[in-house]
C-alpha cells in the first residue's frame, strides 16, 4: 500500500494535502498501516469506513492531536509532523460539536479570531457574516446548551470557517442529527463548503452521505485505504471484495469459475445448477472459488417460459421508498429491486434472474489477509 | 415506616445544633436548657473577649488562604493528572491523596515533631501548610472528577482555532471548571475552619483558632459564651453549604451527575 493512490485528480498538479505511509500503533495494534493519500486544492474528499477502520485516528493525526509513528503529513509542501495543533491552521468540526459551553454563539464563532488578535470591529463584522451565512443571526447571544442539534452543528461549522482555515476536517458531522434534518444539513454543508472553496475532508461511516457530499471518496478499512475514486467508480469498479461488499448492500454469494474470457475480462460462474456472468479485475482459472457481488437494482427478473427450466421462485415482496424488492429463491437467494410500475409477479411464480455482466463483480476467495486492526 | 425513620434521622442530626443555638440565647448567668429568657448577652460577652476576636480572625484568614492555595494547587495538579496521564502523574496523584489514609491526629503529631525539629513557631505559614496537607486530597478529588467529565475535544477544537496551550488553560479549561473550583473552595474553607484534630498540634497560646479555643474553654468552665461561639462556627458552615446549594446544587456537588456546563 505504499504507492500513492490519487485516482481522479490531475496527476501533474501537486496535491495540497499529502499523506505518505502514515502509520500508527495504539496499544500494540496497528490502527493505521501505511496510509498514503492526496487531496487537491478545493477538493471535498470523503473518508468512508466502518467503525474501527482508523478514520478518526487519521483525522487526529492531520489535526495534530495524535502523533504518528511513521510517515509524513504535508500541506502545501510544508511538513506538519512537528507543528503543534494551534499552528496548523486546520478547521475541525467534531461529531459531538465540542462547542465551548461557557461561551455564547457569538463568542464561540469569534474564538478563533480572538486568538488571532483580530480587532473588535473586524471581529464583529466577520462573526456577523458567519452568522448570516449559516442562518444563526437570531441566536448570537444564546449558549450552546439551549440550541438544537442542527443549530449546534451550524455553530460548529461557523466557528471553524470563521478563521478561513486552509483545510477543513469534518468528523461525522451528521451522525447526531435525526434523519429528516440530516438530509437538509447535508446539502447545507455542501453548499457552504463549495461557496468558501475550502479544501475539505469529510469523515463518515455512511456511504449515502459520502456519495451525496463528496467529489471523491476514499474507502478505509483496517487502517488501509482500499480504494479512492468517484462514487461512480466505487459503485461500478470496486477494487476488491471489501469495497464491493461495503457499497450498495449487494447480493453476495459464492460460486466457482467455469470460464474466463480475457477479452471482456469477465467470467462465467456456476453455483449448483445456476450459471451467470460477472466481471473480474484479474484473470482467474476455472475452478477458482469466487465471491460474486451484484446489487439488487442490477438484477432483472423475468417470468420463466416453458423452454427454460425455472430455477428460481418469487418468495416475497418488500416495499421500499425507492420501489419494490423481490426475494427470489433458487440455488441461492437473491434480492431484485424493481421500479414500482414493473409487472407484478405473484408469490411462487417461476422466474429467471439476469444482469449485465459488467454490473456483477467476482473476486477470488483468498485466505483472509491479516487484518490491520483486530478491534 | 420509612417516613418515621427519615424524621428520626433528621431530628437526630439537627437536635444538637438546635440545643446549642437555644442555649446560647439564654439570659441567665449559667448554662441551662431550656434557656432562661432570651437575650444576645453571651454574644456580647464572647465578642468582647479579645482572645476570641483574635482566634476568629486567625480562623477566617487561615481558612481563606488555605482555600485559595489548596484549590489553585489542586487545579493545576488535577489538570496534569487528567490531561497528561503517565507514571509520574500517577505517583503525584497517589502522593497528594495519601493523607486521606492517615488520621489527622497522626499527621498532627508528625508535623509537630517536624516543626519542633526546625524550631518553627505557630504562625499563619505553619498552620496553612498543615491545613494544605489535609485539604488538598479533598479538593484534588473533586477537581479530578470535574475535569474527567469534560470533553477533551473541546480543547482540541480550541487548539485547531489557534489557541495556544496557555490560552486553552485560561480561556477553555478553567472557565469550564468554574463550578468545580467554587465547590472545592467552599469545601476546603469549611474543612479548614472546623478542623480540630490536626490544628490542636499546630497552635500555641496566643495563636489559636476558634475551634481550639472552644475546646480549651470547655475544659475549664462551661459558660453560654461557648455556645455563642459555636453558633458562629455553625453559621459559617451553613453559609458554605447554602452557597454550594445556591451556586451548584447540592445533588450535583455530591454526585456530579448533572449536565456539564
Amino acid at each position: 500500500m505504499s504507492e500513492t493512490v490519487a485516482a481522479g485528480g490531475p496527476p501533474e498538479q501537486e496535491a495540497f494535502l499529502q499523506l505518505r505511509d502514515v502509520a500508527k500503533n495504539l496499544g500494540g495494534n496497528p490502527v493505521l498501516a501505511g496510509v498514503s493519500l492526496d487531496v487537491f486544492e478545493g477538493d471535498l474528499l470523503g473518508l468512508l469506513g466502518p467503525s474501527g477502520s482508523g478514520k478518526t485516528t487519521l483525522l487526529n493525526i492531520i489535526g495534530g492531536f495524535t502523533d504518528l509513528d511513521a510517515g509524513s503529513v504535508r500541506i502545501a509542501g510544508q511538513d506538519l509532523t512537528a507543528l503543534p495543533p494551534h499552528r496548523r491552521d486546520i478547521g475541525i468540526t467534531f461529531q459531538k460539536y465540542a462547542l465551548f459551553p461557557h461561551l455564547t454563539v457569538f463568542d464561540n464563532i469569534g474564538f478563533g479570531l480572538r486568538q488571532r488578535k483580530v480587532a473588535a470591529p473586524e471581529l464583529r463584522q466577520r462573526v456577523g457574516e458567519m452568522l448570516a451565512v449559516l442562518g444563526l443571526t437570531g441566536l448570537a447571544g444564546r449558549y450552546p446548551r439551549s440550541l438544537s442539534g442542527g443549530e449546534q452543528q451550524r455553530v460548529a461549522l461557523a466557528r471553524a470557517l470563521a478563521v478561513r482555515p486552509r483545510l477543513m476536517l469534518l468528523d461525522e458531522p451528521l451522525a447526531n442529527l435525526d434523519a429528516a434534518l440530516r438530509q437538509r444539513v447535508r446539502f447545507e454543508i455542501r453548499e457552504i463548503l463549495r461557496s468558501t472553496g475550502v479544501t475539505s475532508i469529510f469523515v463518515t461511516h455512511d456511504q449515502d452521505e459520502a456519495f451525496a457530499l463528496c467529489d471523491r471518496v476514499a474507502v478505509l478499512r483496517g487502517g488501509r485505504i482500499q480504494q479512492i475514486g468517484t462514487p461512480a467508480e466505487l459503485i461500478y469498479q470496486p477494487a476488491n471484495a471489501f469495497v464491493a461488499r461495503f457499497i450498495g448492500s449487494p447480493n453476495v454469494f459464492e460460486a466457482s469459475v467455469q470460464h474466463y474470457d480475457a477479452q471482456t475480462q469477465s467470467i462465467r460462474f456456476v453455483r449448483d445448477r445456476f450459471t451467470g456472468a460477472a466481471c473480474v479485475r484479474a484473470p482467474l482459472t476455472p475452478g477458482t472459488r469466487v465471491e460474486v457481488f451484484v446489487r439488487p437494482d442490477e438484477v432483472v427478473i423475468a417470468r420463466a417460459d416453458d423452454v427454460q427450466p425455472a430455477k428460481f421462485r418469487v418468495k416475497d415482496w418488500v416495499h421500499l421508498v425507492s420501489g419494490r424488492e423481490a426475494w427470489i429463491e433458487g440455488p441461492i437467494t437473491l434480492r431484485a429491486r424493481l421500479p414500482s410500475e414493473a409487472t407484478h409477479l405473484e408469490r411462487g411464480a417461476a422466474v429467471i434472474p439476469s444482469w449485465r455482466p459488467e454490473r456483477a463483480h467476482a473476486f477470488a476467495i483468498e485466505p483472509a489477509p491479516p487484518a490491520a486492526a483486530t478491534t | 415506616m420509612m417516613r418515621v425513620l427519615v424524621v428520626l434521622a433528621v431530628v437526630f442530626a439537627t437536635l444538637p445544633g438546635v440545643i446549642v443555638v437555644l442555649a446560647s440565647l439564654t439570659a441567665g448567668q449559667s448554662l441551662a436548657f431550656p434557656p432562661q429568657g432570651l437575650s444576645l448577652r453571651w454574644y456580647e460577652v464572647i465578642f468582647a473577649d479579645p482572645d476570641f476576636r483574635d482566634a476568629l480572625l486567625t480562623s477566617l484568614t487561615l481558612a481563606t488562604i488555605t482555600s485559595l492555595l489548596a484549590v489553585s494547587l489542586s487545579a493545576l495538579a488535577a489538570i496534569s493528572i487528567v490531561r497528561y496521564r503517565s507514571r509520574a502523574t500517577a505517583l503525584i496523584e497517589a502522593m497528594l491523596l495519601s493523607p486521606l489514609a492517615v488520621p489527622h491526629i497522626v499527621i498532627g503529631i508528625g508535623i509537630l515533631q517536624l516543626y519542633g525539629y526546625f524550631g518553627l513557631r505557630a504562625d499563619l505559614l505553619t498552620l496553612t501548610l498543615g491545613h494544605l496537607i489535609i485539604t488538598i486530597p479533598f479538593a484534588l478529588r473533586m477537581l479530578i472528577t470535574s475535569l474527567a467529565g469534560m470533553d477533551r475535544q473541546i480543547e482540541h477544537a480550541a487548539a485547531s482555532l489557534g489557541a495556544t496551550p496557555r490560552a486553552i488553560l485560561f480561556q477553555v479549561i478553567l472557565p469550564q471548571m468554574k463550578m468545580g473550583l467554587l465547590g472545592a473552595a467552599i469545601s476546603v474553607f469549611i474543612l479548614s475552619f472546623d478542623d480540630v484534630a490536626l490544628t490542636v498540634f499546630l497552635v500555641q497560646p496566643g495563636y489559636t483558632t476558634v475551634p481550639i479555643m472552644l475546646f480549651g474553654m470547655a475544659e475549664n468552665q462551661v459558660l453560654p459564651s461557648i455556645h455563642a461561639a459555636s453558633v458562629i462556627l455553625l453559621l459559617a458552615s451553613w453559609l458554605g453549604v447554602i452557597l454550594i446549594d445556591r451556586l451548584i446544587g447540592f445533588d450535583r456537588f455530591l454526585f456530579r451527575d448533572g449536565p456539564s456546563g
